[in-house]
């Protein structure tokens, strides 16, 4: 472990051991909804939701973290997808809605677009995202082209963390637990609220990504509670 | 039964569960060094607000300052980041859904209502290329429009309207545009009075006016507010002359007189005069002139002898010895334009005293009959006989970029090129019109989707229209610039398949069918002038960032969608972005190679130096050019230099506009009534109030509508400005910040009121460009932001230009009451119930 320096001179080993979090599941569980919430589903993906293969993600989400109601919610609107005689189209009509078009109109996931008044791509939010990433040795895959602060990459930064805690020895263990607890209080569950707000206000199709949105939010706040020492 | 933990990560990656996970967002690379802070590089950059330099730091765009040679930066360049960063970016291609499901057979109503679906690039350039492929095919160069361009990004590669007419003219011929919304009266009735379009030459330099003019009249014309934008990298210059100008002024060594309705912002800096007259009257008020410069024999027999034609039978209407029998007598012209006649008969003797210039804008040619008051113009200055000396005569222009400044005479840089290259064809080479026009008058595009196999009078000419089913778009919102919003939506409902190219999501992509995202300017390299008219210098446009989410440069898309029919390598000539910047300035710098500047010694020696040296310098600098006046030349030997009217001659009277027997455009510049007009005009007992909607003092038309930051410095309760007179406001109850609707028997919108002692009553102002954003799909639906072009007129100015005819237009307000709706103008495609 070479990072992060500030923390880990604070870590307390003996902390670490308090939270019950599995990295390792979480890590799986977090690169799920950062593929989830980072593209538009194919065919074969949504065939594959559609026989219940996201199953054990749910399952895990309800029975490991007690999130029922917007597993729930989640889980009928998938079972609604069979009204549709186009699914994959409305749902990626739904996702351009939310997430792609004009980000006044939407649910754009983008941190910096949700931190204050001045909106605007490539914010602060982004800039502690870029360091963040940089420090850890990543950036985004220029493919990708998006910026740091893209809820999907944010995610999928935090399965990174996950994976690391999982792996983590003591006295490590304690540095980045405090990290990822920060990380997710401040740099997530700072406004997913707002998301799911704002997502609330788009008409979509189907209810499958802002049902999504409201599950994220329900799992970061679970997240941070779990992260916290016991 | 619950679910451990670890049996959750067994499972999920023993079953198909695994299979949902795609691969990371995520690259390794070398861990930052902590503590490491990027210092940033500026570059050179700019933009039709100003060239600029750009502190780039972190990949992002930190801070923009004007460019050292700008001695006069508009606070417009405050809305640079905001555009670059503005959450309105189109990032990913997108397709309508409808249009996606059923093609050209889908349904069209839900156009501009509809949602969309992203594309990956190579599908969204398939769906393009095979649409072009349909429409040449099943129909012809007829049913395909390709030919609406505007404003684009500065830049002489990237250039937008280049790239996209180009890459479509490779796959096959299509109807273009004359014409431009501008100016479109003017740069037809011109070249018939003097020779040529007038409103885009170089005018005669500002120092001569300086020390030659004794009064100058600016006719409608705002030039203190316009000249802060310029068609290339804009560099100022006019200001300086404008401030010397303010200070002649200040001493009464020049007389400025602003003939305007409006108090205007020029009016208020030069500390200048104002000389009111009515809307859409100035012909009235010109020819009430001409009658007293005629019977107290105050104008110049000798120049109309020497260098016009046509006078007798202008001056025989004048008199009232033609058909009307109506003397335009300062009495008569006062009914009209409410100056009085006493103040007619003395400004008129004011113009003959001494040496006049007069500077007309643009925006009264923006009317019905619009050619009329261009025209008038023009015999004005015949009849004072100054026309080719310092200082006097007439200008269309010098409100416009760095007209009257001074050129250096250097030669500027070309461009990407727009035609096919000579010799080649296209691969839908089929010519085939059957009777219809292959160009159309530009503002007369929505009378022909509506209209095909009409015939209009245009120029001389009649203009069938041919069935348009497919429109393309580059750099260009219409949906801005075109009027009466309302018949533009039933126009667009005929319309099989609209693909549009641009940066942010105005009204235009909301509107059509594949929307493709470009880069800004500020993304891609490129090479302009600076110093439009004054060809200043050559500026360096460095890619400040890279293209943000998935847009791309003009020239990336158009090479790609050439690659689909085979003509990628011809479209791009075999060089890549820079091997075009780089030939462009090479090129630039060969026909450059004798130039020497007017401030050098003489020897013929280029400044412009290798390529690598300029593109790391930023810029070269040809110095101040010389001083020239318009028309000198024709005035020392006019048979020599002989105009380009038909006779070569200032032409009064226009034998071949008469032989075209128009009766909105005859012989010699009439008064003709509008079809409806405020203060005692046609339909002013429905609609009182003359809306006037003039290039914006904060934006390039909609060009940075969409930037926050600058919008916060104008708007009303998050809506355009409405300008309105005390009077106006207190007889309907409004009170500056109200939220206000204005409406008449074409569309109604909603607007932030502001009460000014600079309107007078029944003069209300919102300034073209605010972007559109009507609350729903229904014809007649209320505009949420307040695009003025949802309430003008949709006429062509005559049978003469079919130009733009925005500025006749009248609307009634009130205060808005009830629930208000949220600004919609700045939003992607909005939902609709499935």
């Amino acid at each position: 472990m070479t990072e992060p320096a500030s923390s880990l001179a604070a870590a307390r080993p003996e902390a670490g051991g308090g939270s019950p979090v599995d990295g390792e599941s979480e890590s799986l569980l977090c690169r799920w909804l950062a593929t989830v919430l980072g593209a538009e589903l194919d065919e074969a993906s949504l065939e594959r939701y559609r026989q219940g293969e996201a199953a054990p993600f749910l399952d895990y989400l309800r029975d490991a973290h007690g999130i029922t109601d917007e597993v729930e919610r989640l889980q009928e609107a998938l079972s609604r997808l069979v009204m549709f005689t186009t699914p994959r189209l409305e749902l990626a009509a739904d996702f351009t809605e939310l997430f792609l078009a004009d980000a006044r109109s939407g649910a754009p996931p983008y941190a910096s677009l949700h931190a204050g008044d001045k909106q605007g791509f490539h914010g602060k939010a982004a800039e502690r995202m870029e360091a963040r990433l940089a420090a850890a040795g990543y950036a985004v895959r220029r493919d990708v082209a998006e910026p740091a602060d893209h809820l999907a990459v944010m995610l999928d930064y935090l399965a990174t963390r996950l994976q690391i805690l999982a792996e983590a020895k003591a006295p490590d263990r304690e540095g980045w637990r405090q990290d990822l607890e920060a990380f997710v209080e401040h740099e997530l569950c700072s406004w997913l609220p707002r998301l799911v707000t704002r997502s609330a206000g788009v008409t979509t199709a189907s209810d499958f990504y802002p049902a999504l949105l409201a599950l994220l939010e329900a799992y970061c706040r679970r997240l941070v509670e779990e992260l916290r020492p016991a | 039964m619950t679910i451990s933990r670890r049996s959750f990560l067994k499972g999920a990656m023993a079953g198909s569960a695994a299979s949902l996970v795609g691969p990371g967002l995520l690259t390794s690379t070398a861990a930052a060094a902590a503590g490491v802070t990027e210092q940033g590089v500026w570059k050179t950059a700019g933009s039709h607000w100003g060239a600029m330099n750009a502190l780039v730091k972190g990949g992002k765009v930190a801070e923009v300052k004007p460019f050292g040679a700008d001695q006069y930066p508009t606070e417009m360049l405050n809305g640079i980041k905001g555009l670059i960063y503005n959450p309105s970016r189109i990032r990913y291609p997108m397709v309508r859904l409808e249009w996606l499901k059923n093609r050209h057979n889908g349904d069209r109503t839900t156009r501009g209502d509809n949602r969309f679906v992203r594309l990956t690039w190579d599908a969204a350039l398939d769906l393009f290329h095979e649409e072009l492929e349909r429409v040449q095919t099943e129909y012809g160069p007829w049913a395909l429009y390709a030919g609406a361009t505007g404003w684009r990004q500065t830049g002489q590669m990237h250039s937008c309207g280049n790239h996209m007419q180009r890459a479509v003219a490779m796959h096959g011929h299509f109807v273009k545009k004359v014409g431009d919304y501008s100016t479109g009266a003017g740069q037809v009735i011109l070249p018939y009075v003097l020779g040529s379009t007038e409103v885009y030459s170089q005018g005669t330099s500002w120092p001569l006016i300086l020390e030659n003019s004794k009064t100058v009249v600016l006719w409608g014309n705002d030039l203190y507010k316009n000249l802060q934008v310029g068609w290339n990298c804009e560099t100022h210059e006019s200001y300086a002359y404008l401030e010397q100008l303010k200070a002649r002024v200040a001493e009464g060594s020049i007389r400025v007189i602003s003939v305007d309705p409006v108090r205007t912002k020029t009016q208020k800096y030069l500390g200048c005069e104002q000389l009111y007259v009515n809307p859409m009257t100035d012909v009235a008020f010109m020819l009430g002139m001409a009658h007293t410069l005629y019977n107290e024999a105050l104008y110049s027999q000798a120049f109309i002898d020497a260098y016009a034609l046509g006078f007798d039978d202008f001056i025989a209407y004048v008199q009232g010895e033609a058909e009307d029998g109506v003397a335009k007598t300062p009495e008569w012209a006062a009914e009209i334009c409410g100056v009085s006649a006493e103040d007619i008969r003395d400004f008129a003797r004011l113009l003959a005293a001494d040496r006049t210039q007069l500077l007309f804008g643009w925006a009264i040619q923006r009317q019905q009959h619009g050619e009329q008051p261009y025209w008038m113009g023009a015999v004005l200055a015949t009849m004072l006989g100054q026309i080719g000396l310092p200082g006097g005569g007439i200008s269309y222009g010098h409100h416009y970029s760095s007209i009257g400044v001074p050129s250096s005479g250097a030669s500027a840089p070309g461009a990407f090129p727009r035609n096919v290259d000579a010799g080649k064809t296209p691969v839908h080479n089929n010519t085939d019109f059957q009777g219809a026009a292959s160009t159309i008058p530009v503002a007369r595009w929505i009378d022909c989707l509506l209209n095909p196999g009409d015939t209009i009078q245009y120029n001389g000419a009649e203009v069938t229209f041919p069935d348009v089913r497919m429109c393309v778009f580059s750099g260009c919102n219409p949906w801005h610039h075109h009027q009466d919003h309302n018949r533009m939506k039933q126009a667009f409902q005929r319309l099989e398949t609209v693909v549009t190219v641009d940066y942010a999501w105005n009204a235009t992509c909301r509107f059509s069918d594949l929307v493709l995202p470009a880069c800004t300017q500020f993304e891609r390299n490129d090479i302009d002038i600076y110093g439009t008219y004054s060809s200043r210098g050559v500026l360096a446009m460095h890619k400040l960032v890279d293209p943000l989410f998935h847009s791309r440069s003009d020239f990336d898309i158009f090479t790609d969608l050439c690659r689909r029919f085979g003509r990628d390598e011809e479209y791009r000539q075999g060089l890549d972005e820079m091997g075009w910047v780089k030939r462009l300035y090479d090129e630039c710098r060969e026909a450059n190679k004798s130039f020497s500047p007017a401030s050098g010694d003489g020897e013929a020696s280029s400044p412009m130096p290798e390529f690598a040296e300029f593109w790391k310098e930023g810029y070269v600098d040809f110095g101040p050019g010389e001083n020239w006046v318009r028309h000198a030349d024709f005035r020392q030997a006019p048979e020599v230099n002989a105009l380009g009217t038909p006779s070569g001659f200032i032409e009064v009277s226009s034998r071949k506009i008469a032989r075209y027997g128009y009766d909105d455009c005859r012989a010699y510049p009439t008064w003709m009534e509008k079809a409806e007009r405020s203060h005692g005009g046609p339909n002013s007992d429905r609609y009182p109030l003359w809306l006037q909607s003039v290039h914006p003092d904060k934006r390039l038309h909609s060009q940075m509508c969409e930037s926050e930051e600058l919008r916060a410095t104008y708007a009303v309760q998050g809506r355009e400005p409405i300008y309105m007179s005390p009077q106006d406001a207190s007889e309907r109850g409004i009170q500056g910040g109200d939220l206000v609707r204005v409406f008449n028997d074409r569309g109604q919108l909603l607007a932030g009121a502001v009460v000014s002692d600079d309107f007078p009553p029944g003069v209300v102002r919102i300034q073209e460009g605010a972007w559109y954003g009507p609350v729903g799909p229904e014809i007649g639906a209320l505009d949420t932001y307040g695009d003025p072009n949802t309430l003008t007129l949709d006429v062509g100015s005559s049978r003469l230009a079919q130009a733009p005819s925005a500025n006749t237009c009248i609307v009634e307000m009130e205060r808005f009451e009830g629930e208000v709706p949220e600004v919609t103008a700045f939003g992607g495609p909005s939902v609709v119930e499935i």
